[in-house]
């Protein structure tokens, strides 16, 4: 599966020359943690940076300034780690896990914001994936779908994954 | 990773940002055995800001922490855990021992990680089943651990 069918889009973005406490304010009503960064009225919209709350204290701290005194541009991480649509998921995972970021924009071959996408977005993928393995490698469980409720009769593979279990 | 309720929120901050960390457990003030009351975030001190007009500087801990956090006891299962921060709706609690001492916080990336290992196990184990000598093989370049 490709990056594209799967990430957050429209994107909520910032612009470098805005006042902090506007962007801040924009998370909050969007309820996200993070805001890419993108030239005001420039299209097609390229990521310039990424804003989250960890970088508006960061930025607070080490420059002991109030958030009403900011811009975006200030405390913003520049040149962020760019995630291009076509990756594929594992692909993807690796990318950010090189970073170490929980985050990246996406973009398309000319470069273009097209989406974001986050570990939150990626981890019910790989967890659905991992699901249908299981299912798979024992059918007899997915389909009672609860270890608690009544099972149908042993499978003799099935006893002889339990004494596997049970004595190797 | 504690903040005592009345320290400055601007010295939490520092804190958070020193750490490297997005959250702090916020303790009452006794201090031979901290008690959580609270959970900060870096989005509550941000949220914090936009609501008030005090300085920044002038801010406490227990005006802009999240007040009553979800409070996991040590021995909770890994199962549990899971179930009371979905339904809280949170990404992270407390931890405390049968004494009511606060020993750690559980957050969601632990969790992740704690399942992560053991579905690297599980395949670490299929493939030393299927592929023995080829497992040897990973095993004497260092790549997967020798079992048992």
């Amino acid at each position: 599966m490709r990056l594209a069918e799967i990430c957050s889009s429209p994107v909520f973005t910032a612009y470098p020359e805005q006042p902090l406490a506007v962007a801040a304010r924009e998370m909050r009503a969007r309820e996200v943690g993070a805001l890419v960064v993108v030239a005001q009225g420039v299209e097609p919209q390229r990521p310039l940076g990424i804003l989250t709350d960890r970088d508006i204290l960061r930025g607070q701290v080490y420059q002991l300034a109030d958030l009403h005194c900011l811009t975006v541009r200030e405390v913003m991480t520049a040149h962020p780690l760019c995630i291009h649509a076509d990756e594929e998921i594992t692909e993807a995972i690796m990318t950010l896990a090189s970073r170490g970021v929980r985050r990246a924009p996406v973009i398309d071959g000319s470069g273009a914001l097209v989406g974001i996408v986050t570990l939150d977005d990626l981890l019910p993928l790989i967890a659905e994936q991992l699901k249908e393995l299981a299912c798979t490698a024992a059918p007899h469980r997915a389909a009672t779908g609860d270890a608690n409720e009544s099972r149908p009769p042993v499978h003799p593979r099935s006893r002889d994954s339990q004494r596997r279990r049970a004595g190797e | 990773m504690t903040v005592n309720a009345g320290a400055q929120v601007s010295d939490a901050a520092r804190l958070m940002c020193e750490e490297h960390v997005g959250a702090l457990v916020v303790t009452a003030a006794l201090a031979e055995n901290p008690v959580p009351i609270g959970m900060l975030t870096d989005r509550d001190i941000v949220c914090a800001q936009l609501d008030r007009t005090v300085d920044f500087g002038q801010l406490r801990v227990a005006d802009v922490m999240t007040s009553d956090p979800l409070v996991l006891n040590e021995e909770t299962s890994v199962e549990q855990a899971i179930h009371q921060l979905r339904s809280r709706r949170v990404r992270r609690a407390p931890v405390i021992d049968p004494a009511g001492k606060l020993v750690g916080v559980l957050s969601l990336d632990d969790l992740l990680s704690h399942l992560g290992r053991s579905v690297q196990a599980l395949a670490r184990t299929a493939q030393l089943r299927s592929h023995p000598h080829q497992a040897e093989w990973h095993d004497r370049r260092g790549r997967v651990p020798r079992q048992g």
